[in-house]
């Protein structure tokens, strides 16, 4: 079925596959340079993502010394262990003895700077990889699903469903009140966590409405068909924002600007709560994604033929769609739509790496997580101290490699 | 079934703890360098920054008040009565909805105050946050609080009284009570005064009522024009007035049609400077929606001061008479007024 290249260059060589000598050799080397170009992209990217990271942590609007914060927690750390060791009457630790250590003004300084890193620097990061990995996978899964170039995670529609109810719950807060007199009391006697949990949890449960009613329409007795699927997206990305539209219309202005800034993206106010959750979605999703990673390389030879190699298509569709959808409901809920990356990364990895999924994917969440940290960090340095809406900066980041690129493709066909 | 054995998940570990090795050996050795030569620490960080700047700020305002405090305002009406209380030596940053007085322009912007930025906010090192409501993101505010900083959230006043209210919160946050109290009687002798003058007794309105007719547009684009309903501030400026608002069936600011406009009697339309952008009286009344109005009844349109007249803020008064003075010469086309 699918030989690894090894077998087949050494079988190629061997000359006991039907090519002659000269053509064997010349198809042999061609896997291997492929390879190593995989190779080379692959590890490269593996490379990059420490050190955007790093860039990453050491830029903000705050002026955060690192080497000075870590040297701090080393100091905690080593504090705290003497104490564990020691009795504390002699504890031999004085402030002089460890370099100035002690609980003067300038510790107190690092303490603060730790805390801003720790609350707000370094969840905000870890989610702007989480979201970059999954947005970008989301949109090479369905590309290679829908067998179609330009889907994007938006396609299915649940990131339009997710923002329809998030604007549905907006103008309810606001306009419930003026309504029910007691609701302003009802509000007070819920726990502290649901009103701030409550938009998100509400984009939430409508992806999950979107995507039951996306799966209601496109399956049928037959399974589910791909066509209908994109279909089915489409419908309901027109009716979910003729929705917003008339939201807009009907809610007042304070209203209408916040659910304005909601669906612009932003990932201000990302706690660790918020990344501990994303990451265990993404992380699943992930995991069933590579699983069903050589089934829909199969399915993108052509439905049928991957029925009589043994792949149960629907399972496949079904699962993916699952995962996408979680996947994307996560992003959208808690930092609003982030364009641009689930429908271009995946092509620029094409264009570096090829259309195998085993190196795509992986290449698509790497690059993806890489492309959303650079342009945080660069709406957040820019016009400090305000911050830029991050759609803008993914664009303007990926707009001009993407241009390059397509250049460069057509350069070289050019010659065929 | 064989699988492509291109990389697997162990070499995807290996890079990943590589990598991860590296980042925290690169760190390491710079904990160790940096503990190792015993430098003393340069006094970086917030609490030297605060030191420095409350030292700047020990001169006195002009009201010989020292207000120890660092306060980020976030929206425009608390800026301006921060200002009218004469505490901004506390201010240490504003938002961008705050364009009044024209010295904001020097303190740096943190962004709108529905989209504040946390480290932006924090890297002034503010003891107090004065937010109005719908200030946001949630997230943020919730950082900020857990942070250390005060965030105090002010309602969005809707009328005379919620200003006063505001003014006073404001003032009792910056114990400046008695210039609270001076800047709210100011505002009320001015209120009292538009009814109480010599040229706007009874008669001048009712006539004022009947003959000139004002309206306030929101935006006029190529799209059509928004107009102010009820519960908006220039709704409550004509009020102030004794002035009816032709647009009073609904709320807010509203698209409406060009027909309206033209099957009302509106004479005078008055349009904040923002919206106007750069464009003259007769550019604007060249534009299809506009267009047959000012063939009509002729193109009276007033160019006002956007914050003035779409935020509740201490110039009602002024603002309120400034509306007046171009009712009473509507058909000379005054241009800014202000």
């Amino acid at each position: 079925m699918q030989a690894s290249y090894e077998v087949m260059r050494s079988k190629l060589k061997a000359n006991q596959i039907g090519y002659s000598d000269n053509d064997g050799s010349q198809i042999a080397r061609l896997i291997d340079a492929r390879k190593q170009k995989e190779r080379f992209v692959l590890f490269s990217l593996a490379l990059l993502i420490p050190l955007t990271v790093l860039m990453a942590f050491s830029n903000g609007a705050v002026d955060i010394d690192l080497s000075r914060v870590f040297s701090y927690w080393a100091s905690q750390l080593f504090d705290s262990l003497f104490d564990s060791l020691f009795d504390s009457s002699a504890n031999p630790s004085s402030p002089s003895e460890w370099g100035g250590y002690s609980d003067t003004p300038e510790n107190m300084t690092y303490a603060q700077q730790s805390l801003i890193f720790l609350e707000l620097r370094m969840p905000r990061i870890a989610m702007t990889l989480i979201t970059g990995a999954a947005l970008a996978l989301s949109g090479a899964v369905l590309q290679s699903l829908c067998r179609n170039p330009l889907a994007d995670p938006g396609l299915i529609g649940v990131s339009s469903g997710a923002a329809l109810f998030a604007a549905l719950g907006m103008w309810g807060l606001s306009a419930l009140p003026v309504h029910f007199s007691g609701f302003d009391a009802f509000l007070t006697t819920l726990p502290n966590w649901i009103m701030s949990a409550f938009i998100p949890i509400l984009a939430g449960i409508g992806a999950l409405f979107t995507l039951a009613l996306l799966l209601t329409v496109a399956s049928s007795r037959a399974g589910i068909s791909v066509l209908m699927l994109i279909l089915a997206g489409v419908a309901i990305n027109a009716g979910a924002m003729t929705l917003l539209g008339f939201i807009n219309f009907v809610a007042d202005d304070a209203t209408l600007r916040q659910i304005t800034f909601w669906s612009m993206g932003s990932y201000a106010g990302v706690n660790q709560e918020i990344v501990l959750l994303s990451l265990s979605v993404v992380i699943l999703g992930s995991i069933i994604i590579f699983r069903q990673q050589n089934a829909l390389m199969l399915i993108s030879m052509g439905e049928k033929h991957a029925s009589y190699m043994g792949v149960s298509i629907n399972r496949v569709k079904l699962l993916c769609l699952l995962a996408v959808a979680a996947m994307v409901a996560i992003c959208v809920s808690f930092t609003g739509i982030v364009g641009f990356v689930g429908l271009v990364v995946p092509h620029i990895c094409r264009m570096l790496i090829g259309s195998h999924l085993r190196v795509l994917l992986p290449a698509s969440a790497m690059l993806g997580a890489i492309l959303v940290t650079f342009a945080d960090t660069l709406s957040r340095i820019v016009l400090v101290p305000q911050e830029l809406p991050i759609g803008l900066i993914t664009s303007a980041v990926g707009v001009p490699f993407f241009l390059y690129l397509i250049l460069r493709e057509k350069k070289r066909q050019q010659y065929v | 079934m064989q699988r492509f054995k291109c990389f697997s998940i162990k070499h995807w570990f290996l890079a990943c703890t590589l990598s991860a090795f590296s980042v925290s050996a690169f760190t390491g050795l710079l904990t160790v360098s940096s503990s190792a030569s015993a430098n003393s620490f340069t006094n970086t960080g917030i609490v030297d920054t605060h030191l420095e700047s409350t030292a700047a700020q020990a001169s006195p305002t002009d009201n010989k008040y020292e207000v120890p405090k660092r306060i980020v305002s976030a929206g425009g009406s608390i800026t301006e009565i921060i200002y009218a209380l004469g505490a901004q030596g506390a201010l240490v940053a504003t938002d961008t909805s705050s364009s009044f007085p024209h010295s904001v322009s020097d303190l740096p912007k943190v962004g709108y105050y529905r989209q504040l930025s946390a480290e932006g906010i924090l890297s002034f090192s503010p003891d107090t946050l004065l937010m109005l409501e719908g200030g946001g993101p949630d997230g943020v505010i919730q950082q900020l609080s857990r942070l250390g900083v005060e965030v105090i959230e002010l309602e969005q006043p809707r009328s005379i009284d919620g200003l006063y209210t505001l003014i006073r919160t404001i003032g009792n946050q910056l114990e400046r009570q008695p210039q609270a109290q001076a800047l709210i009687d100011k505002i009320d002798s001015e209120i009292s005064a538009l009814s109480a003058s010599p040229t706007n007794s009874q008669n001048t309105v009712k006539s004022l009522q009947t003959s000139i007719q004002p309206a306030f547009l929101m935006s006029v684009n190529e799209r059509g024009i928004m107009a102010a309903g009820t519960q908006t501030t220039p709704n409550l400026i004509m009020q102030l007035l004794n002035i009816e608002n032709p647009f009073d069936q609904f709320k807010g600011f509203k698209p409406i049609s060009s027909e309206m406009l033209i099957g009302s009697n509106i004479d005078v339309l008055f349009l904040p400077s923002h919206q106007a952008q750069g464009r003259t009286q007769s550019q604007l009344c060249a534009m299809p929606a506009l267009k047959q109005w000012a063939a009509k009844k002729g193109c009276n349109i007033q160019i006002v001061d956007s914050l003035k007249f779409l935020g509740l803020t201490p110039r009602i008064a002024s603002a309120a008479s400034s509306m007046r003075e171009a009712l009473k010469t509507p058909h000379l086309i005054l241009g800014q007024s202000e």
